[in-house]
């Protein structure tokens, strides 16, 4: 296996998604520093807007590098490689122009000795403007690939929606770029004190790990997509797959851990009123081994359907049995260790279920006589439940993964509710006004909408999850 | 008696009906999970934890329990009006309706002693021996049903 690329094609996939992604980020934390005011955090943001107009170098230098190398490849077609090229020159000038004025305001700002600014809001207009251009331009370079997503073989009752690796290709860019600048961010908090970086640093590992969730499974789905019935075309070797879906256990129960150490802090510290500089030092060790894991899940993920970046050294798996998801999908197909996962992930939801219903009954108005802070403590019970139901989903999915991806119309749904239940928990840990509504108080009017949020989604996961069998 | 039941047409039409069975099951889900997780938290604290949470509040989570048990006796009996005569053979069931009765007579006598005696626990800051092996005893039978109910599921007749 070669991590190191070794051609301009690897090299460009794999930095290309960082502008993405890493927009995303980084404005989050910069909106979080203009409403906290902070401004160490602010400077850091525009220090790093730079450093993402600086990596378009490389992105531009590497795909005019790709296009050099694949232009005699009939695999891809000359359009595509031109739409996004189009595209991709507008996404990266915007995103160059937007680490400009970045620098600029950086260099005013340092000079005069006082705090930065966003005169007529142009950084945070053109970053902005920038998310979505370079949005667009990865989507159309998937285009120039992935052409199963086109694929308009569908069979009833057999082939599995291609919407599901499509899904899979924009999700697990999610976590894995999501961890690069969440660890960017968390090292320079750690290193200058700063809490609002370090609140917000562990924020992105929580939301990063939950979305591991949707990416596994809808990898898992992508599996049957493409090989079932295969894609005329496009050579897929479930051995290979099979590869990166081990890795990928890996992966998943290292955001766990890195996930549940963020969120046991972003929780605890609220009574301590302080973040345990040593559990803040698990965390990063925790985050980069889930890194070292999750670059390896990606780097065989796109040995699965990029054949132009193999080498001729590359040694492909060939035994689609081999390897501990086949093993665990053997287990999981026996009643005894079904029944075991099920009667765990029944006790998981009620767990989730019994802390958000008892949140919204604080929260909404209906169970005054405690505080917030009392409820708050409660949401550890949640969390539990969240730790045991992944795992033993995982498990349950596993043991005939291809009925519930195949024809579930529920079951989509119930994961895209379970990602959008568990983040909203997160901003219960993370109100400040919130936190000081005593027993007796009203909450704020913005807490009661999340309250409301978080409900429904878990109710919603319990209905299409009850319902899964039966669809 | 029971073979009447499951020859009525409100047992065909659930039995039959595309919705009327996942729906009482669903129904009976989130039964399931306000019963659970509530009389836990009232254990957990009970035992112990949550130290934030006044004893006395703790009577604002039965109104919600109650509901929750009504639920589940509606939407129980809706599943069970389906296919009487087989449940009634099953021994699985059998033990899990016991459970039940047992799990909703315990909860009745620990409310009735937690609102007798909250107010008291809360003055003394502790609980008094009484009321945690009623809350562990109501606990552990409303687990045993969880555990009783997948039971059935895999292992019965039915």
């Amino acid at each position: 296996m070669h991590l190191i690329p070794q051609s301009w094609s690897h090299l460009h996939i794999l930095i290309s998604v960082f502008p993405s992604v890493g927009l995303v980020i980084v404005l989050g934390f910069y909106i979080a520093a203009i409403r906290t005011g902070s401004d160490f955090v602010r400077r850091t943001c525009l220090v790093l807007f730079g450093f993402l107009a600086l990596l378009s170098v490389p992105i531009y230098v590497s795909g005019i590098g790709s296009m050099a190398a694949l232009s005699a490849n009939p695999r891809f077609s000359k359009d595509a490689i031109n739409t996004h090229y189009d595209w991709g020159m507008v996404a990266l000038a915007i995103v160059a122009a937007a680490g400009i004025a970045a620098w600029v305001e950086l260099w005013r700002s340092w000079r005069a000795c006082r705090t930065s600014g966003d005169p007529f809001h142009l950084v945070l207009g053109l970053t902005t403007v920038a998310l979505g251009l370079t949005i667009v331009a990865d989507e159309l370079g998937w285009k120039i690939n992935h052409r199963e997503l086109q694929s308009v073989i569908s069979i009833t009752d057999v082939s599995t929606p291609q919407a599901w690796s499509h899904a899979h290709i924009i999700l697990n860019h999610i976590p894995t770029a999501g961890y690069v600048f969440a660890i960017a961010f968390f090292i320079t908090a750690l290193v200058a004190n700063n809490e609002v970086m370090k609140r917000g640093s562990l924020t992105v590992f929580v939301i990063c790990s939950i979305i591991g969730v949707p990416t596994y499974v809808a990898g898992t789905a992508a599996m049957w997509a493409l090989t079932q019935p295969p894609i005329p075309d496009i050579e897929i070797s479930k051995a290979v797959i099979n590869g990166h879906r081990d890795m990928a256990l890996w992966t998943l129960f290292g955001l766990a851990f890195t996930g549940s150490a963020a969120w046991i802090e972003l929780w605890r510290s609220r009574y301590r009123g302080r973040f345990s500089p040593v559990w803040l030092n698990v965390v990063l060790l925790l985050a980069l081994v889930t890194l070292g894991f999750m670059t390896e899940t990606g780097h065989r993920g796109g040995l699965i359907n990029h054949p132009e970046i193999r080498l001729p050294a590359d040694i492909l798996p060939t035994d689609e049995n081999a390897g501990i998801s086949a093993a665990l999908e053997a287990t999981m197909k026996q009643m005894a260790w079904f029944a075991s996962w099920q009667t765990v992930h029944f006790f998981g939801y009620c767990l989730i279920f019994g802390a958000a219903f008892a949140a919204a009954l604080r929260v909404l108005g209906f169970w005054k006589s405690a505080s917030f802070a009392a409820m708050h403590q409660l949401l550890v019970l949640g969390f539990i439940g969240v730790l045991m139901n992944v795992v033993s989903g995982m498990l349950m999915m596993l043991s005939d993964s291809y009925r519930y991806v195949v024809g579930d119309i529920g079951f989509a749904p119930k994961i895209a509710l379970i990602v959008i239940g568990a983040i909203a928990i997160v901003y219960f840990s993370l109100s400040d006004r919130l936190w000081k509504v005593k027993a007796g108080e009203d909450a704020p009017a913005a807490a009661k909408w999340v309250a409301v949020m978080v409900l429904l989604a878990w109710a919603g996961v319990i209905v299409f999850g009850r319902l899964l069998p039966f669809l | 008696m029971l073979e009447w039941l499951e020859n009525t047409q409100a047992s065909a039409w659930i039995r039959n009906d595309l919705w009327g069975w996942p729906l009482a099951l669903t129904f009976h889900a989130f039964g399931t999970a306000l019963v659970i997780s509530f009389i836990l938290i009232i254990g957990l604290r009970l035992f112990g934890f949550f130290n934030l949470i006044p004893y006395t509040s703790l009577k604002r989570l039965f109104p919600v329990i109650w509901a929750a048990l009504v639920v589940q006796i509606l939407s129980g009996f809706v599943l069970w009006i389906t296919k009487p005569t087989q449940y009634v053979a099953d021994g699985g069931f059998v033990l899990k309706f016991l459970l039940v009765v047992v799990g909703a007579i315990l909860t009745l006598f620990f409310y009735r002693t937690i609102m007798r005696e909250a107010a008291s626990w809360e003055a003394r800051g502790g609980v008094s021996s009484r009321g945690v092996a009623f809350v562990a005893a109501t606990l552990f039978v409303w687990c045993s049903v969880v555990i009783a109910s997948r039971l059935i599921a895999h292992l019965g007749s039915i």
